[in-house]
């Protein structure tokens, strides 16, 4: 990204007084911090778009977003497990003007590689009276790759869905209270009226899933860079759920041995025909089990793309109850111009 | 060359080590396929599922010891154990096996070792990786390293990003340097060694942090949550040259967090330079202690002439 200088009269102490900014990559430009924060319910199967009024900032200024933050509530969800559980139920959709952040709802579990400090610990009541149903709450921080310029009056928009499932989980867990409120935040910075960028990088999201239950399948082009201009890939994230009828439950990612029950292996190659990893690999070494992902940074050229194969090993039919759904992600950016 | 035209790779293997005994990652399966250099960011160290049904058996990243090698340049100070290399230990409770579910069972845990410097491995060299089992021989005095097991499969994934041809070759590379002190004694009263945490190297050694791992003096041993016990272990840590860096005698939990075992710590060791620790117990404990703090660093290494 090429930054002008900030125009003349910017009152620099502004720029000493308001160290903001929380983008490692990004110091030295300063600026106002910015919190833009809405929310919705969801219901089962529902997909909502979050109030755009107040998404964007009302100072009719350019900013940065560094950061976006999305908090979970539910009162079905009181445990650690299925508090992170949500993160694979509820997914967003992120878009700015004409430019889609991913080509398809993304679980939010996949943004981020871990989770804020108050994950799977923090249990807020209801309007804090005796009695009140517990709720809990789970909330992921995705730092974004690059900090994304916003133009003055510019806005990106959030479409939020509770994800229904073949098997139904949704009905029986959300018996009672059958809602989960969804809350998007984005952190950022004012910079100056007339401060000027020529490109600017737009996250850029891509993810594919795969069943215990399936014996082998592959992310055909899920992983691909279908834009023009080159991609810039952050990370891979990972994560795994435990899936019955009753329950929907985040589990470790799994580094079985040999002579193990079933458990999943990933194999990566890309479009060059280079060799990411050597042989299939189980899903607990190919990711940080601690961060759930893998993070690298590398470029991927115009229709690139990462060809990955996630396999059942010890497969003997399936009809594994709980199933176990893993999710594998891809964050990076590609230049835009504005 | 800019970093983002690298490519992340990931090589894996599985060894096989006999109780009591040693076995070395196959050197063809961490071999770059692609036949240029690669930065190594991060070692991961799984293993399999025990066999004979122990309640109180040794967990993995206490049993295992391993020996990384750059060509013929050490990492490690010969062999570290593994819960001294890495500070997290993912997958659940050390000694409580969540069996059951397919993917719900002792394989669960890895160890993630982020090197403090990617590593440089120029091409057509080899990274050597040794493993050993640390029990204890039969007959010997009940001890948290006594556990036996008839088979024992361990993956070891290299995760890095592969260089391009023309990438150049640095002047020098920055080479990790991992050095271990282990005390497996009763007694109320431990010192390390002077060759213990100490540099070895011909050059000033960057340290970066500690690494420490114990049972608390307790027999049923589940050393990543350390917590105070009727007999807490206590530590304290001074360099060579008399600079305190743990003044006090304070508990081990303390030093190193259950939750991550680490001792954060910048500071420049000069060649010869040694970090002495000291281990106390009030009394004695009534079970055998087992302790392992290692000291992680960097040191700068010409590349031209030193790599074989």
């Amino acid at each position: 990204m090429i930054f002008r200088k900030a125009m003349p009269g910017f009152p620099s102490v502004v720029l000493a007084q308001n160290p903001t900014t929380n983008h490692p990559k990004n110091k030295k430009l300063g600026g106002a911090p910015v919190v833009f924060s809405a929310q919705t319910t969801l219901r089962t199967g529902q997909s909502a778009v979050l109030n755009a009024q107040t998404l964007q900032s009302g100072f009719r200024t350019p900013y940065f977003i560094d950061e976006i933050r999305i908090s979970l509530l539910s009162s079905q969800f009181t445990t650690a497990a299925t508090l992170t559980g949500l993160s694979g139920l509820v997914s967003v959709l992120f878009q700015t003007g004409s430019y889609m952040f991913s080509n398809d709802a993304v679980p939010v579990g996949l943004l981020a590689p871990i989770f804020g400090t108050d994950y799977g610990t923090v249990m807020v009541s209801n309007n804090g009276g005796v009695g009140d149903a517990v709720r809990g709450s789970s909330t992921v921080r995705w730092m974004l790759p690059k900090p994304l310029f916003m133009p003055a009056g510019d806005v990106v928009l959030a479409n939020v869905s509770l994800n229904d499932s073949a098997l139904g989980i949704l009905n029986t867990l959300f018996t009672n209270d059958p809602a989960v409120r969804v809350t998007i935040t984005y952190v950022g910075r004012l910079v100056p009226q007339g401060f000027e960028v020529s490109h600017r990088a737009v996250p850029w999201l891509a993810w594919w899933t795969k069943s215990l239950n399936e014996e082998y399948k592959t992310a055909n082009t899920r992983l691909r860079n279908p834009f023009v201009n080159p991609a810039h890939v952050q990370r891979f994230t990972s994560r795994t759920y435990e899936s019955s009828i009753a329950s929907y439950n985040e589990v470790p990612l799994a580094a079985q041995a040999p002579t193990s029950a079933a458990y999943e292996s990933i194999h990566i190659s890309d479009s060059r025909g280079y060799q990411i990893t050597n042989t299939r690999v189980p899903i607990g070494h190919v990711f940080d089990t601690a961060r759930h992902a893998w993070t690298f940074g590398r470029e991927l050229g115009p229709r690139e793309q990462f060809n990955m194969e996630m396999v059942t090993e010890n497969f003997s039919g399936g009809e594994f109850d709980p199933d176990y759904i893993t999710n594998v992600g891809l964050v990076g950016y590609r230049k835009e111009s504005l | 060359m800019k970093n983002n035209t690298l490519s992340p790779i990931l090589l894996h293997s599985v060894v096989s080590p006999e109780a009591r005994g040693a076995a070395s990652v196959i050197p063809l399966d961490i071999y770059n396929p692609n036949k240029t250099a690669m930065l190594v960011d991060q070692i991961r160290f799984s293993g399999s599922d025990f066999e004979g049904g122990e309640t109180t058996r040794t967990p993995f990243n206490v049993l295992m010891a391993v020996e990384i090698l750059l060509g013929s340049i050490p990492i490690t100070n010969k062999f570290v154990t593994l819960g001294a290399l890495a500070p997290t230990y993912i997958g659940g409770e050390g000694n409580a096996p969540n069996p059951g579910g397919p993917l719900g069972s002792d394989a669960d845990y890895v160890l993630t070792w982020h090197l403090p410097k990617p590593l440089y491995v120029p091409p057509m060299v080899q990274l050597g990786i040794n493993l050993k089992c640390q029990q204890t021989e039969p007959g010997q005095a009940q001890t948290i390293l006594n556990y036996s097991f008839e088979t024992l499969a361990v993956r070891v994934s290299v995760v890095g990003r592969s260089l391009p041809d023309d990438y150049p070759i640095p002047g020098e590379i920055e080479v990790p340097w991992v050095t271990e002190t282990q005390a497996r004694t009763t007694d109320t009263r431990f010192v390390s060694r002077d060759n213990d945490l100490v540099n070895s190297n011909k050059v000033p050694l960057q340290v970066t942090q500690f690494v420490g791992i114990s049972n608390a003096g307790r027999t049923a041993v589940t050393p990543d949550t350390a917590r105070p016990t009727p007999y807490p272990l206590t530590v304290q840590m001074s360099l060579s040259n008399g600079t305190m860096l743990i003044r006090d005698q304070i508990p081990f939990y303390l030093a190193f967090p259950s939750d991550r075992r680490l001792f954060p710590l910048s500071a420049r060791l000069q060649p010869g330079a040694f970090v002495r620790l000291e281990l106390e117990q009030p009394v004695e404990p009534y079970g055998v202690q087992f302790v392992a703090v290692a000291m992680h660093g960097y040191r700068k290494i010409q590349t031209p002439g030193t790599l074989g």
